[in-house]
């Protein structure tokens, strides 16, 4: 029991390492978008999913609703790594595995033949240590900056992640495609004044646009 | 010290998010075609992504100030080229975000 849960701990090393500068850079950029420390402290506490953190401080302050409902738009495709673990194991804790099921925790968890819950207790409780402790040095980051006077350009980390993302998403020609209508889409409803819709819009079109194809593989 | 409208968001979306990854480890072994769905949702999360790329990138190109093009693009290249060779979001944004103050004080310098 215990040896699986340190054996998790000591995995969780990995994630670790990819999730620290990611949580630097969220609470750089949530003290840049007008949240306080505590605020980013907590939303990286209550929510723990980077993702949708970012969209969340990058667009509340501008609309409200359209932050809530686009931040949790994109943790839906946490239904999937449930859906996929309920299928293949029988986990008791559920209400504890179920707040850690991130991206990475569920890539290291169903990689073994029999999920076994203190391991990815461990997993979960080193990956939100450091996700914690990343957004925390975030923020003091950020008070250095502007101890020393840099604010211009800041933003930029922002748009560096979202393409990162953006770019490990890529895997095929098809997600290509998505994301380059996407984008044109998105362009061309900011000329037209839509910015602040356009994301809702853009998924709207792409669910459409499955739609078509999915009845054309039919026939 | 503490938003209410953002303390509101952040519960919301906390909420959400936990839901969405307890209901189906409760209730998932009674979801069928999950491929459907997974496709569905992977394409729906690449679009928004890409969405917000254009939005923040959008404002850059159209101050059409040299200062804030140049660093941008460069930020941009540097951004897309590590992510695909190191494959680790934060390094990327940490290195991107210096190429963009790098080229940006360069250019400050170079108008001074």
């Amino acid at each position: 029991m215990m040896h699986s849960y340190v054996r998790g701990l000591r995995d969780s090393l990995i994630v670790a390492i990819g999730y620290v500068p990611v949580a630097i850079v969220f609470g750089m950029t949530a003290r840049l978008f007008g949240f306080s420390s505590l605020e980013a402290f907590l939303t990286s506490a209550l929510i723990f999913a980077g993702m949708s953190q970012f969209i969340l401080i990058s667009l509340v302050n501008t609309s409200f609703i359209y932050a809530i409902l686009l931040a949790s738009l994109v943790n839906l495709r946490h239904i999937i790594y449930g859906c996929v673990l309920a299928e293949r194991f029988n986990i008791k804790r559920k209400f504890l595995i179920a707040f850690g099921l991130t991206d990475e925790v569920f890539v290291l968890s169903i990689s073994k033949d029999v999920f076994d819950e203190y391991y990815s207790m461990g997993l979960i409780t080193g990956s939100y240590a450091s996700w914690i402790l990343g957004t925390l040095a975030g923020v003091l980051f950020m008070r250095a900056f502007r101890m020393l006077g840099v604010f211009q350009g800041l933003e930029f980390a922002l748009v560096a992640l979202f393409i990162a993302i953006l770019v490990l998403y890529v895997e095929n020609l098809n997600d290509l495609l998505i994301a380059l209508y996407s984008i044109i889409i998105t362009i061309v409803l900011s000329f037209l004044g839509l910015r602040q819709v356009a994301p809702l819009i853009v998924v709207i079109a792409v669910l459409l646009i499955c739609m078509v194809f999915e009845r054309g593989d039919r026939k | 010290m503490i938003n209410l409208y953002h303390m509101i968001a952040i519960v919301c979306v906390a909420v959400v998010t936990y839901l969405a990854r307890y209901l189906p480890l409760r209730y998932g072994h009674k979801i069928t075609r999950i491929e459907r769905v997974s496709h569905i949702l992977r394409n729906c999360t690449i679009a928004i992504i890409a969405s917000l790329v254009a939005l923040s990138l959008v404002p850059s190109y159209l101050s059409h100030n040299i200062d804030i093009v140049v660093p941008t693009t460069l930020g941009v290249i540097i951004s897309v080229v590590l992510a695909r060779r190191l494959r680790n979001v934060g390094i990327v944004a940490v290195i991107g975000l210096l190429t963009y103050l790098a080229a940006y004080s360069l250019l400050k310098c170079i108008v001074l």
